[in-house]
């Protein structure tokens, strides 16, 4: 599992990074912009959203049933069904599926479940070519980074900066418009596919009763890597399972426009079975993935994390995110979803910076499909956070607080202290001192003092009091 | 291994499930259907969302009526080479282009081994049906899928009659009709991406062009 990094280390360079501000805002605002419109078009919209969220909560509720049911399907299919219990287990299973069948090169459509077990370095290490295949992902593998956005992975990069990669990397001319770097990206990509001999995607959503995998994208990278490689691989995590196929409709209908304002992608392909290219019959396989999954279910409070359909509408909607792009975060989900899938994926201690990279603000829930409360969510995540770890000076601190402004005696004193030490501490040299003062003062300047305190001033205008300034 | 994991699995989850189970027994409410204004035109409707999308879209009752048609966007990608799915009208297409005898043209099974199949120019299907709402076509893939996949153009025949209105209502045919079990691609016009900077591409991995021809009647006329 990666470790979510420091988030306050890793998000200083990127807050001051201008450049990484423009790129993202333009793409998210962009988003915002044509799911505003696609919604405003959409009356039953806010009812599916509802209907949506109860779908969710009512698969989760027979989740048990559901993934047998889907296994039963699959295999009468036949596909081939594995049951992962964490990251290494489901790496172990691909990486045997492919030393079995000799793969040397797989082609990967996008997944964000591939992201999170790592998938891409276990293959590589046992000599696997792993090539990616959605056009933004190919570009970060180019780079050797890591994807910044669930949608739009190579959101951080400007168009000439991927022309220059594409240069370097690929001997290329240098592109100065868009459909050339995607054509050299088609060229280059289709020797991959027609080479491949094991496809590896991620799943939407699975549906228990027919045993179908729904796989959704643009670009036809996902219909060719689950169709044309004689293997075929699909990561589910297991809570993607819906019972049947009209649960399917209202999901259809919201997943594509919270993502990128369509009212459908390109693809959405409907797989219950191995692809037959002539003779040639497929071999199918699909792993159950839990990786921390059954334990957020058993989590009351946490369970709603487990409705996210991975659409991005959050990061797109987050202050927070577009400031500090999705690498900040050190983790493959960003953004308010990955602020509340960490710290239940990785645990506590691992991703504890994550939960505070939040305003509060709630226009990720206003966004989110499937109404996920990140508020509430990020609030209790806070809360246990403060709980297992808040350092004794800061919990000491804190309940001085609530002392003094609980009692009216101490907190008279208390701001008559103020008073006295407020132009002490506006000197730099000794605020920064003070003990856990340090980092505030940092990137903020103290708020001045009122001439008279609030209980001096009587209701403005009654001659009495002083007047506002 | 995998049996440990399973059980594993399943023991979890059915543990963290233990109070929902109780509490829920009662309450499962079947959602109620939400409002819908059935579209008087889903054809009209159909070729207005292709048209949105950078498809294009076509009424047509005979198969020289779809040669006329498709003849010019043959001539124009060049085609040479036609990956030829199965069906009535595209078999009578293949015919009627023939007739004209404007161009050489030869045909690939779409059961060719993909190498092959990525050498044609051009794509010819039938699609079972399609939805209005979001300008699709539903394409049952489990056999000669590589038609409507490798080459650039993609030109696909569906029945008038088996437009449906929404997303919803074709899921419903799907079932119906027991296509769940192998598989479908619900097509959404061209290949797309929008990865470099937001700007729409069109024709990344799949067809760059769409043409649909909608069918008055299941099969052609003689």
């Amino acid at each position: 599992m990666p470790s979510p990094a420091d988030f306050l280390a890793s998000s200083k360079s990127s807050v001051a990074d201008e450049r990484l501000h423009r790129a993202i805002d333009t793409a998210a605002h962009r988003f915002l912009d044509t799911r505003a419109e696609v919604f405003a078009g959409f009356p039953n919209g806010e009812a599916l959203r509802q209907r949506a969220r109860a779908l969710k909560e009512q698969s989760l509720a027979r989740l048990d049933e559901c993934l047998e049911a889907l296994q039963a399907a699959l295999e009468k299919n036949g596909a081939t069904v594995h049951w992962a219990r964490d990251s290494a287990e489901a790496r172990r299973i691909v990486s045997a599926i492919a030393a079995e069948n000799r793969v040397s090169v797989v082609v990967k459509g996008k997944s964000m479940l591939a992201e999170e077990i790592e998938l891409n370095e276990a293959l590589e290490a046992s000599g696997i070519e792993v090539v990616e295949t959605d056009l933004g992902e190919y570009v970060v593998q180019l780079a050797g980074e890591r994807p910044s956005h669930i949608i739009t992975p190579a959101i951080h990069k400007s168009q000439q900066e991927i022309a220059l990669l594409f240069h370097r990397r690929l001997g290329s001319p240098i592109y100065t418009q868009a459909e050339e770097i995607a054509a050299e990206a088609r060229r280059a990509l289709r020797e991959k596919f027609l080479r491949a001999e094991m496809g590896v995607t991620g799943v939407n959503f699975a549906v228990a009763e027919t045993g179908t995998l729904v796989v959704i994208e643009n670009e036809g990278n996902g219909r060719m890597a689950t169709t044309i490689p004689p293997v075929y691989v699909a990561l589910l995590g297991i809570e993607k399972v819906i019972p049947s196929l009209r649960d399917l409709a209202p999901f259809l209908d919201l997943l594509p426009r919270s993502a990128t304002g369509q009212k459908l992608t390109a693809y959405t392909s409907l797989i219950s079975a191995p692809a037959q290219l002539g003779n040639r019959k497929q071999e199918m396989h699909v792993v159950f993935i839990d990786n921390g999954r059954s334990r957020i279910l058993a989590d009351p409070a946490m369970r709603e994390v487990l409705f996210c359909l991975r659409c991005g509408a959050c990061l797109n909607a987050c202050p927070v995110y577009r400031k500090v792009g999705g690498h900040a975060y050190g983790y493959p989900y960003p953004g308010p979803i990955g602020a509340v899938l960490a710290p239940n994926l990785a645990g506590l201690d691992t991703a504890s910076d994550l939960p505070f990279a939040s305003t509060l603000c709630g226009a990720c829930r206003d966004v989110c499909p499937v109404k996920i409360e990140f508020p509430t969510l990020l609030l209790e995540l806070r809360r246990r956070i403060a709980t297992a770890r808040g350092k004794r000076s800061e919990r000491a601190v804190v309940r001085a607080w609530s002392k003094t402004v609980s009692s009216p005696l101490l907190y008279r004193l208390a701001s008559r202290l103020a008073r006295l030490c407020e132009p002490a501490l506006r000197w730099p040299a000794i605020a920064r001192r003070l003990p856990l003062a340090r980092s505030w003062y940092e990137v903020r300047e103290l708020p001045r003092l009122a001439k008279r305190r609030f209980s001096e001033r009587g209701p403005e205008g009654d001659g009495r009091g002083g007047k506002r300034t | 291994m995998s049996e440990d994991a399973r059980a594993a699995i399943l023991a979890s989850v059915r543990e963290a499930l233990r109070e929902t189970k109780k509490g829920s027994q009662e309450k499962q409410d079947e959602p109620q259907a939400l409002p819908t204004d059935a579209p008087a035109d889903l054809c009209g409707n159909f070729l207005g969302e292709l048209e949105a999308l950078g498809a294009q879209g076509f009424v047509v009752s005979s198969a020289d009526e779809a040669a006329g048609v498709v003849t010019p966007i043959l001539a124009r990608n060049q085609a040479k080479v036609i990956c030829l799915g199965d069906g009535p009208w595209a078999a009578s297409l293949r015919r009627a282009l023939a007739s004209l005898g404007t161009h050489e043209i030869s045909y690939l099974d779409p059961q060719s081994p993909p190498r092959e199949a990525a050498a044609a120019q051009a794509g010819i299907v039938e699609a079972h049906a399609a939805i209005a709402e979001t300008g699709s076509i539903l394409l049952d893939t489990r056999h000669g899928l590589l038609a409507s996949l490798l080459p650039p153009l993609l030109i696909a025949f569906v029945w008038r009659k088996k437009i449906f209105a929404d997303v919803a209502s074709a899921l419903e045919e799907i079932a119906r009709e027991g296509r769940a079990n192998g598989r479908v691609t619900i097509l959404t016009g061209p290949s797309r991406t929008a990865d470099i900077e937001k700007k729409l591409v069109l024709g990344v991995h799949g067809p760059r062009e769409v043409v649909v021809l909608v069918a008055e009647t299941q099969v052609p006329g003689t």
